[in-house]
């Protein structure tokens, strides 16, 4: 009986040795596993890959070429108010 | 969770099993020693290079993830040790080994089994705390929750390790506590597994491959299997024993 108990305990012992290091050389060559999915961490819905946004084409420098097109421009003139708005009294058509 | 009948061979007094424990550690000594004698005798010979290389290669020694993958590997032994002992204890206690194996032998190894998943759960803690990547104070190994990764699963893990402690240190504290407290405190090694398996399924990063998802719907699924066995002939029996008093009285009853 004696001898049956120690077999198992030496088999049991090997057994969990040799398990523990083919599991560590297991992991250390399996593919990285990729993390539990969680609803914080990822989106359910993948989202639709956006269009690239469209550019303006560049705006013509005032300094370059167009000093003369500046020169040409004439300032606003604000304009004298002569006309105010003054509220027809109707008091006929009824 | 086991009978009463082998008392007297596996609690000896205090000290026959402290000096046990010692001879144990010794030998576990002089295994690392010779083996760290061997390593130094093969290493310092041309073998020595080719072979060191190779196992380099096998265990990754040199990577930055050493011991995460030591620590994986710890954690996962344990794991199958102490569904390994938890069902073990199961079947010794609705005695289906009794025709195979004498009560002694089944007892011992159960107590051998679980002895071993403690001593990986150390290695799984010890290296934990030793990674350089993720490094885990005491505190952090020791009190629950206060875990700065998934507390909750790895705190319900911590609970689980001492729930394990409690029921393999009551092994040795049998004869001081008393057969029935000494049930009442191994019950508890269920709810340890339970809180295992918890942990290291929702806390391991390695639970999203198919062997382990395997291995965990293996292990828990048996386990609830011999827990709904082990219930049914416990129920029997003490049915059997109810019936049988019962009879006992009415032929007295019908004799007087």
């Amino acid at each position: 009986m004696k001898t049956t108990k120690n077999g198992l305990r030496i088999w049991i012992a090997s057994a969990s040795v040799v398990s523990f290091m083919g599991g560590w050389s297991l992991l250390a060559h399996a593919p990285k596993p990729a993390p539990l999915v969680t609803s914080s961490q990822k989106p359910s819905v993948s989202a639709p890959a956006l269009a690239p946004l469209p550019t303006l084409q560049p705006l013509p420098q005032l300094n370059s070429s167009g000093s003369t097109q500046v020169q040409n421009l004439q300032p606003l003139q604000t304009m004298p108010q002569t006309q105010s708005f003054f509220p027809r009294m109707r008091t006929s058509g009824s | 969770m086991s009978g009463t009948i082998f008392n007297h061979e596996l609690h000896n007094n205090g000290t026959s099993w402290v000096l046990k424990g010692v001879a144990w550690v010794l030998v576990g000594l002089l295994v690392i020693a010779a083996g760290a004698l061997s390593y130094l005798v093969v290493a310092s010979s041309p073998l020595g290079s080719i072979l060191g290389s190779s196992l380099n290669q096998l265990f990754a020694i040199d990577s930055v993830q050493l011991m995460w993958y030591i620590t994986r590997a710890a954690g996962l032994t344990a794991y199958v040790l102490l569904w390994l002992s938890t069902a073990w204890g199961l079947a010794v206690s609705s005695k289906i080994f009794d025709a195979l194996l004498h009560r002694t032998v089944t007892y011992d190894f159960h107590q051998f089994i679980s002895l071993l998943a403690v001593g990986f759960i150390f290695l799984h803690i010890a290296v934990l705390m030793a990674d350089r990547y993720l490094p885990y104070t005491l505190a952090q190994v020791l009190v629950p929750f206060l875990s700065p990764y998934r507390p909750l699963w790895v705190g319900i893990g911590v609970l689980a390790f001492y729930l394990t402690m409690l029921v393999t240190v009551t092994f040795y504290l049998r004869n001081r506590i008393g057969s029935k407290t000494f049930r009442s405190i191994h019950t508890l090694s269920l709810v340890a597994f339970l809180g295992a398996a918890v942990h290291g399924f929702f806390s391991g990063t390695d639970s999203s491959l198919w062997v382990t998802q395997w291995l965990y719907a293996g292990t828990f699924l048996s386990v609830v299997f011999l827990t709904s066995y082990w219930l049914i002939t416990t129920l029997q029996r003490k049915y059997a024993r109810m019936a049988q008093n019962a009879q006992k009285q009415i032929n007295r009853h019908a004799e007087g």
